[in-house]
């Protein structure tokens, strides 16, 4: 399936086969994206054309495991912001291939992930900038309980020749309780000098003087990794536009994580 | 009618008893301060109390309307009416302080508090404690100076509406006006729920504005005196030094950590 948009949109939509969006010249708008149906292996492409700037936010609903193939080509000072938001207790593998091929062009991918139980979310993330003063950006969050399994590869790549570019990426992962694995590889393949790169990464458990800390307050200890990890899985929610959704979609995600478990 | 009851309190931290038979009883609308050097156990009484798991009760008992608070949990406690203003507020980034804040009070309640009412009373003590009004949307105590952390302990007091409400050096960080709206919120709170108080403080002006009941001074894990607000004005003009002479105790000296040594390191130089 394909769609094309102009000038300002904004949409919300179910995704249940692939699907190929082309945001035309100066298109400005946000699009809401639940990815649904019985497909198990699904891709999305987007095409962002020069000057455009799109908020893209996509969360999996799917009931069972998902290959989600996502590849973007980013024009002439376009910015496409896109997130994808995981809550369910089903396998999820994510491939990103993201391409900076103009001046200007900027993409920021966001993920987050709650790992439950025997299941695995795996992604690999690829930003490249093949051209001069380009901006790619990721932010990785998960949030991974009792025998979940998470694999992160990401990797910023600014070929030779694509000076002044910048290649940014930060993982942040917060496991609990035991045999959870937990695998992250920031990766930065850097072929020029004049750039700005960087990466973050931790992976760890909740802070033992946080969670007293919560806990003197009256949650309890369920509510209290509940909390902290809505901090993981929130940020992504700024890329939904419209109110009314967000505040659903953030109430669902705290139900998910048991901050209603009273 | 609220009150917390503490009799012979032993505790220990690593096995090193820093509490050795505290007896303390706190009353509706009593305002308790407790004094004594560093490092003789004020804020390990408070902790012991709330629950800390740094901190082992070994003896004695602590009940809170005849509940057995040493039996219940650290939320348990919280939620039975128990509110610790810390010296040392934890940073929670990632956590917003009205996630935080809607959560700790809808734990309380039967049904999650509207949003209506909490946007309400979140505004209206942000107001009382002349903090930035962008509060509410700031990540938990990150970022926030040393008055800004004590000034939102004492926000989540107003919200929590405990019944007995234990604030450990709470004035450390805080300027001369600061001082002041932080004991005007404490005091208007206490005019409308009549909460007890034990307030560890070394600052006599901060417990007058208090308007403090009974004064007890803490040396060497044991209250060795209690009288009321008199006691105070008499450790600010004449410090500790009397009581080990009157009463035949001895200060026990903070102990500073000692540098830890990581042994030499070498680097070769290349040439």
């Amino acid at each position: 399936m394909e769609r094309v948009y102009e000038n300002r949109f904004a949409q919300t939509m179910a995704m249940d086969q692939d699907l190929n969006l082309t945001f035309n010249e100066r298109a400005t708008g946000s699009i809401v994206i639940f990815l649904e149906g019985p497909s198990k292996e699904m891709s999305l492409h987007l095409e962002a054309k020069s000057s455009s700037h799109v908020k893209l936010f996509i969360q999996n609903s799917m009931a069972h495991d998902l290959q989600l193939k996502v590849t973007a080509n980013i024009a002439h000072d376009a910015n496409l912001e896109c997130g994808l938001l995981d809550l369910q207790n089903q396998p999820c593998h994510l491939e990103l291939q993201g391409h900076l091929n103009e001046q200007g062009a900027n993409m920021d991918f966001s993920i987050a992930q709650l790992c439950l139980c025997d299941c695995q979310k795996k992604s690999n993330l690829d930003i490249t900038s093949h051209v001069s003063h380009t901006y790619g950006n990721m932010h990785n969050f998960a949030v991974v309980f009792d025998g979940g399994k998470y694999e992160m590869v990401a990797a910023g790549r600014i070929v030779k020749g694509a000076h002044a570019s910048e290649s940014h990426q930060e993982t942040r992962v917060l496991t609990m309780g035991n045999n959870h694995q937990c695998v992250t590889l920031p990766i930065l393949y850097i072929d020029e000098d004049d750039v700005k790169a960087s990466h973050a990464l931790s992976v760890g458990q909740p802070d033992a003087e946080q969670l007293y800390y919560l806990n003197s307050r009256g949650l309890t200890m369920r509510q209290a990794i509940g909390l902290l990890s809505v901090g993981y899985f929130k940020p992504i929610l700024e890329l939904i536009e419209d109110e009314e959704l967000k505040a659903k979609i953030a109430q669902e995600t705290e139900e998910r994580v048991g901050m209603y478990e009273y | 009618m609220s009150t917390l009851e503490i009799k012979d309190l032993h505790v220990s931290v690593e096995d090193k008893e820093i509490l050795r038979g505290v007896d303390l009883t706190i009353h509706d609308d009593e305002v308790h301060a407790l004094m004594g050097p560093n490092g003789n156990g004020k804020s390990t009484l408070l902790a012991a109390i709330m629950g800390n798991p740094k901190y082992t009760v070994t003896q004695g008992t602590i009940t809170l309307d005849g509940q057995d608070v040493l039996s219940l949990s650290v939320d348990e406690r919280s939620r039975a009416g128990l509110f610790l203003g810390m010296q040392y507020p934890s940073e929670v980034p990632g956590v917003t302080n009205s996630d935080f804040l809607r959560s700790a009070m809808n734990v309380r309640q039967e049904r999650p508090v509207s949003l209506f009412k909490f946007i309400k009373g979140m505004d209206h003590a942000i107001q009382q404690l002349e903090m930035k009004p962008d509060l509410a949307h700031r990540f938990l105590n990150v970022g926030f100076s040393g008055g800004e952390k004590k000034r939102n302990e004492i926000v989540q007091m107003l919200l929590l509406k405990p019944s007995i409400t234990m604030l450990d050096e709470i004035d450390s960080g805080l300027d001369v006006d600061a001082l002041r709206i932080v004991a005007n919120a404490i005091h208007a709170e206490r005019e409308e729920t009549h909460m007890g108080c034990v307030v560890v403080s070394h600052y006599a002006r901060f417990l007058d504005y208090l308007n403090v009941t009974h004064a007890h001074i803490l040396v060497d894990g044991k209250i060795v005196v209690s009288g009321g607000p008199e006691l105070i004005h008499k450790v600010d003009t004449q410090g500790y030094d009397w009581i080990e002479k009157e009463f035949h105790v001895k200060a026990r000296k903070e102990e500073k950590p000692q540098p830890v040594l990581l042994e030499t390191c070498g680097a070769k130089k290349v040439e």
